[in-house]
């Protein structure tokens, strides 16, 4: 690599690495106050003392384990299913000349904008048959009409000619998706990888809706619970008195146990984002 | 107005009479044997025949029951839980139960209703009694009107009945309520800071208004520093209006409906609330205050007062002394005497009701089944049961009393996911007598007192069209316009604009469908 | 003229008929169908819920039997004495989502790109990501903590140094800069994702034949990083002014106030204030339609100018 040394360069290089520290670490205080609370019993705003009590009240109980394996078992393999749907969507409609493709197009844009509404999806999801089931988190979500047309786009990118000498050597249109695009594809497959399976991880409103069986709920409908119960926001029913009181630890500990097993999927699919993994080696 | 006051008086005297009626005829029993008549001949299949054995008299077979209700904990125990069988043998029933969050369970009710999937009998949270898609379900017939059928069941009969007249539709019963306090506002206040200043509990309101001055100028809690507060505050007090003179939201003065901010009165409270804001009496940012953040204050020893329900209290009052030591202490008052006497806004007295849906259950003998078991639920076994746990692992018995044991989970198994939700008739009126606190037990007289004071709101059982449809947005205008007066940002004149803006917005026409309902009702 | 007759001239060559065409990219057809059947069954099939916009719909009787009663939610909707202020207030924070947050994150990707130290790159990645998964009451929480008259952490300094307490949270002026930083604090960072993934297809060997050629870094980012992520940022822009005036509305809903509602009231928080709250299925489904089709003449505009302007499009 050559590298550009110049004052110009440089004087850049150095705002932009103090700009960048700032900044993440004005992202990333907040989310370290979050969970020095978790770890603090005190009700105080500046956290004084250092326990696990928030942490062993909350795996005391069965809930949040199973959720949490609800929410892994859903995030694992509903994105796997929602990525291959998509993908396989998107390489058809990546055919710029394919007959009816601006048709196929137009609808699925058409859905980002209209929609049924809840009461009529609810139907459709009962009337498949979903009702009850951990599908039902998976199956009416399967593609997103922004992943999929962004993904086609990326999908379009890819040089023809290399997709042409695929079949030349007698692949066929799947050979093709799975042997040259998606490889090519790997970081948009990573980022929409990642949208999927944040999408399905912070999902808590269709559990609500089509599970009845609180055993089949994933972590995040705790989560939200705890936080309405604590916060007395947004369309509480909670007026009981009675009811046991949650204090700011434990809200906060459940919201790191909430998200931290997500977050933690990021740092792993990052090095697929590293500059040009495979298509420089491949058309070098 | 006056008519409405004195018809509450009546019910209270009602009220306590059944009530003593319905103890005394529960300690002999228990709340089981009061097993109508008409449920002997039902379905005589197979059960008979097989568990008719040598009991002599048959059986019946646990009824299966479907419920759906909100769930304010966090963890719902699991299915065969002790208490789940322990209500379940009680009652002959086999309960299947979906506990929704509750703060979910509200979203999913009217899905619940257009798609035909529901239980035996789900609760209507209390904010949604008067929307439309519950109030036309409703008047479409699609629940069983129950008020023919109550006076069958003691423990549901006893139920205040100010309370069904406030949930009914066009004058017929159809819900259930779970009953709670009719006034339940309390002023909370540092008792041992009241003592460190020389004060007394206060009585009127210019007390009050001394309390907060020495709270937050006299160093109640000694510590050598000025570092306390008067009062936590969370949005506009309108619970002081009342000491003021001015109506429980609505009067009736001479056929016509008045609203509270057409009132002399209630700009008087308002402006005594500006006289706390003003001088610096409680938090500037009561407009704004999360939940926690306005707790917390009167939790860590900042502030001195806190107003909130009479429940709250005792639960309060551990917390600080767990923050603070032993020696910090909560107690309460209710109401402030000034020149209009001794009044308090009244609610509807429930915290949602019941429904029970032809769909599912189809016939009168089916419903009466469901009823009972409510009834029992009310009765002295189930009521123990809501109010100590089980005995041995909530609670035990000490010299014929209830004790609760230490650390105790009640609040998670038998609160939360069925005492609250479940409970109608207030358990306590069943439940066996223990040893209260001194908080505990003025809890209960404050309660009862204030029952007794109460002025209520009397658009509770009516409908107006237009607040069905524009309620959400006209109510923003006038408590807008109370938090700008208050903070100072309007004038008096631009409040009373604002007031103009709202009857001319539809305040006016609500008034008027509220007068045409009330007339109906009154035929 | 003579290229153009050329392009004719090929098309006309490749110009078979439709069936056969169709014939022969009959695989692709079959990779699409489950896609296809997931669009008609789950979006298209609950499509009639539309129709309640133009009913009295009642959840028990169903579409088949409420009552019809034509545009009347929509001449409610238009007659409604904020209507004006809430569309000022809408377009003015529609706008600064997409004018001020949209480009940032672009900003933050470039800057990101620019990181020659591959493990700090990874790191700021990482820790900027993170309060996406804090949810908006996490965050108006937080902010009440830094921003109160009652001993925030930003009024204490300011006191600290002489100033007068400022009601950030209470104040005309402030709700929409506390809007978008919030906006950017939460979501910049996973903003920047989707270019990141596009930077990533750059070829490389790019780079090192424009360096050799002696251009320096703003002409690499010009002439090469730049362009290479245009016709995402493109497609970007045109989805967003799909759901242009579909803003945020739990972040709003929780910062609004008596004294901010007069700049704060949008669309979105008004309907779920008079619709949901109230149970009032039709009046927000209505509001919701007028939404969508003002989404769409925005769509259909943005990708006909696009196409206009040679880029891609979306179909």
């Amino acid at each position: 690599m050559v590298k550009d040394t110049s004052f110009g360069s440089r004087l850049f290089d150095g705002i932009n690495i103090t700009a960048l520290a700032l900044f993440s670490l004005v992202t990333f205080l907040p989310f370290l106050y979050v969970v020095v609370v978790s770890f603090s019993t005190s009700t105080t705003l500046i956290p004084k003392t250092f326990s696990f009590e928030a942490y062993k009240y909350i795996f005391s109980a069965d809930t949040f384990t199973r959720s949490l394996r609800v929410s892994i078992l859903i995030t694992v393999f509903g994105t796997l299913f929602q990525l291959i749907m998509t993908s396989l969507m998107a390489y058809s409609l990546s055919h710029k000349n394919l007959p009816g493709r601006s048709v196929v197009l137009l609808m699925v844009l058409f859905t980002m904008l209209f929609s049924g509404g809840m009461i009529p999806t609810y139907f459709v999801v009962k009337a498949t048959g979903l009702l009850d089931s951990l599908a039902a988190l998976i199956i009416p979500g399967a593609i997103s009409a922004f992943n999929l047309i962004i993904l086609k786009n990326f999908f379009q990118s890819i040089p023809e000619e290399l997709k042409e000498s695929a079949k030349i050597d007698g692949s066929h249109e799947l050979g093709v998706l799975f042997r040259i695009v998606l490889p090519l594809s790997l970081p948009a497959m990573a980022a929409f990888g990642l949208f999927y399976a944040v999408g399905i991880w912070n999902q808590y409103f269709s559990a609500i809706l089509y599970l009845t069986d609180a055993d089949k709920y994933p972590v995040q409908v705790i989560l939200r619970q705890v936080i309405i119960l604590t916060n007395g926001s947004i369309g509480d029913t909670t007026e009981i008195e009675n009811v046991p009181y949650y204090g700011n630890s434990i809200k906060m500990a459940v919201i790191v146990i909430a998200t931290v097993p997500i977050m933690l999927v990021y740092p792993f699919l990052q090095k697929h984002f590293a500059k040009g993994v495979l298509l420089g080696s491949v058309k070098g | 107005m006056k008519g409405w006051f004195k018809a509450s008086r009546q019910h209270l005297a009602l009220l306590i009479a059944s009530t003593m009626v319905i103890v005394s005829a529960c300690s002999s029993g228990g709340g089981s044997e009061t097993v109508n008549s008409n449920t002997g001949n039902e379905k005589p299949t197979a059960t008979n025949t097989t568990s008719g054995g040598d009991s002599g008299q048959t059986e019946q077979e646990p009824l299966a029951i479907k419920l759906m209700y909100n769930f304010d904990g966090v963890e719902f125990p699991k299915e065969g839980n002790d208490v789940q069988k322990y209500i379940e043998q009680a009652t002959n029933t086999k309960l299947t139960v979906s506990a929704l969050p509750g703060s979910s369970y509200e979203e999913r009710l009217p899905i619940m209703i257009a798609s035909d999937d529901m239980p035996d009998a789900f609760p209507i949270p209390r904010r949604h009694q008067k929307l439309p898609y519950v109030v036309n379900a409703v008047q479409a017939g699609l629940f069983w009107e129950i008020g023919p059928y109550l006076e069958q069941f003691p423990n549901l009969s006893a139920i205040n009945p100010v309370i069904y007249e406030n949930i009914a539709y066009e004058g017929k019963t159809y819900g259930l309520p779970r009953e709670r306090a009719l006034a339940r506002r309390a002023i909370q206040f540092r008792s041992d800071w009241l003592a460190n200043v020389g004060m007394g509990t206060p009585k009127t309101i210019d007390d009050f208004y001394n309390m907060l001055v020495a709270f937050k100028n006299n160093d109640p809690d000694q510590n050598g520093q000025a570092d306390t507060t008067g009062m936590t505050a969370k949005e506009v007090g309108l619970w002081f209006a009342p000491y003021f003179g001015a109506p429980n939201q609505w009067k009736i003065e001479d056929g016509k409906f008045i609203r509270d901010v057409q009132t002399e009165e209630f700009l008087n409270a308002l402006k005594f609330e500006k006289k706390l804001y003003d001088e610096g009496l409680m938090n500037k940012d009561f407009a704004v205050i999360e939940r926690p953040e306005w707790t917390g204050a009167a939790e860590n020893g900042k502030a001195g007062v806190r107003i909130d329900v009479t429940g709250s209290t005792v639960g309060l009052d551990s917390v600080v002394k767990e923050n603070l030591g032993e020696q910090a202490a909560f107690s309460m008052i209710s109401i402030l005497e000034g020149e209009y006497g001794k009044r308090i806004n009244m609610e509807g007295g429930h915290n949602g009701f019941f429904l029970f849906p032809k769909s599912s259950i189809k016939t009168e003998e089916h419903l009466l089944r469901v009823l009972k078991f409510f009834d029992d639920l009310a009765g002295e076994t189930i009521s123990n049961l809501f109010v100590w746990g089980l005995e041995g692992v909530h609670y035990e018995m000490k010299d014929g009393k209830p004790v609760a044991i230490p650390d105790n989970k009640h609040g998670d198994d038998v609160g939360a996911p069925y005492g609250a939700p479940l409970g109608t008739l207030a358990p306590a009126i069943n439940a066996m007598q223990g040893e209260l606190s001194e908080l505990g037990q003025l809890e209960q007289e404050l309660n009862a007192e204030n029952a007794e004071f109460g002025i209520v709101d009397p658009t509770l059982p009516l409908i107006s069209e237009t607040f069905l449809e524009q309620g959400a947005q006209l109510e923003t205008i006038l408590s807008d316009a109370n938090i700008k007066f208050v903070m100072g940002s309007i004038t008096e004149e631009q409040w009373r604009g604002e007031v103009e803006r709202w009857l001319k917005s539809g305040g006016s026409k609500i008034a008027q469908e509220y007068e045409e309902a009330q007339s109906k009702l009154n035929k | 003229m003579e290229i153009e007759t050329a392009q004719v001239m090929t098309i006309r060559l490749k110009k078979e008929p439709l069936w056969k065409r169709m014939w022969k990219e009959r695989w692709l057809y079959i990779l699409m169908l489950p896609g296809v059947a997931f669009f008609a069954i789950y979006k298209y099939v609950p499509m009639w819920g539309v129709l309640m916009a133009f009913q009295r719909y009642q959840p028990h009787l169903g579409v088949m039997g409420s009552e019809w009663v034509g545009l009347r939610h929509f001449e409610r909707f238009f007659s409604e004495p904020q209507f004006w202020t809430l569309l000022r207030n809408t377009l003015y924070i529609a706008i600064l989502d997409t004018g001020v947050f949209f480009p940032l994150t672009i900003i933050l990707a470039l800057m990101l790109n620019e990181l020659r130290s591959e493990i700090y790159k990874r790191t700021v990645q990482t820790l900027v990501y993170v309060p996406h998964f804090l949810s908006w009451v996490v965050v108006v929480g937080i902010s009440y903590i830094l921003l109160t008259t009652e001993g925030g952490i930003i009024n204490e300094l300011l006191a600290l140094i002489g100033m007068e307490k400022v009601q950030f949270l209470m104040s005309e002026f402030w709700f929409r800069p506390l809007i978008i930083l919030q906006m950017i604090w939460k979501d910049a960072g996973w903003g920047t994702i989707i270019f990141l993934a596009a930077l990533a297809g750059v070829n490389p060997s790019l780079y090192e034949a424009a360096r050799i050629d002696g251009a320096n870094r703003w002409r690499l980012l010009w002439h090469i990083t730049l362009p290479s992520i245009r016709s995402v940022v493109v497609i970007l822009l045109i989805l967003r002014l799909g759901n242009f005036i579909d803003l945020g509305f739990e972040q709003i809903f929780l910062m609004l106030n008596a004294m901010n509602r007069e700049v704060g009231e949008v669309f979105d928080t008004y309907v779920y204030q008079v619709g949901m709250q109230q149970g009032q299925f039709s009046y927000s489904a209505a509001v919701g339609l007028f939404k969508a089709v003002v989404g769409l003449i925005l769509v259909v505009s943005a990708n006909w100018l696009a196409k206009r302007l040679g880029e891609e499009g979306i179909y």
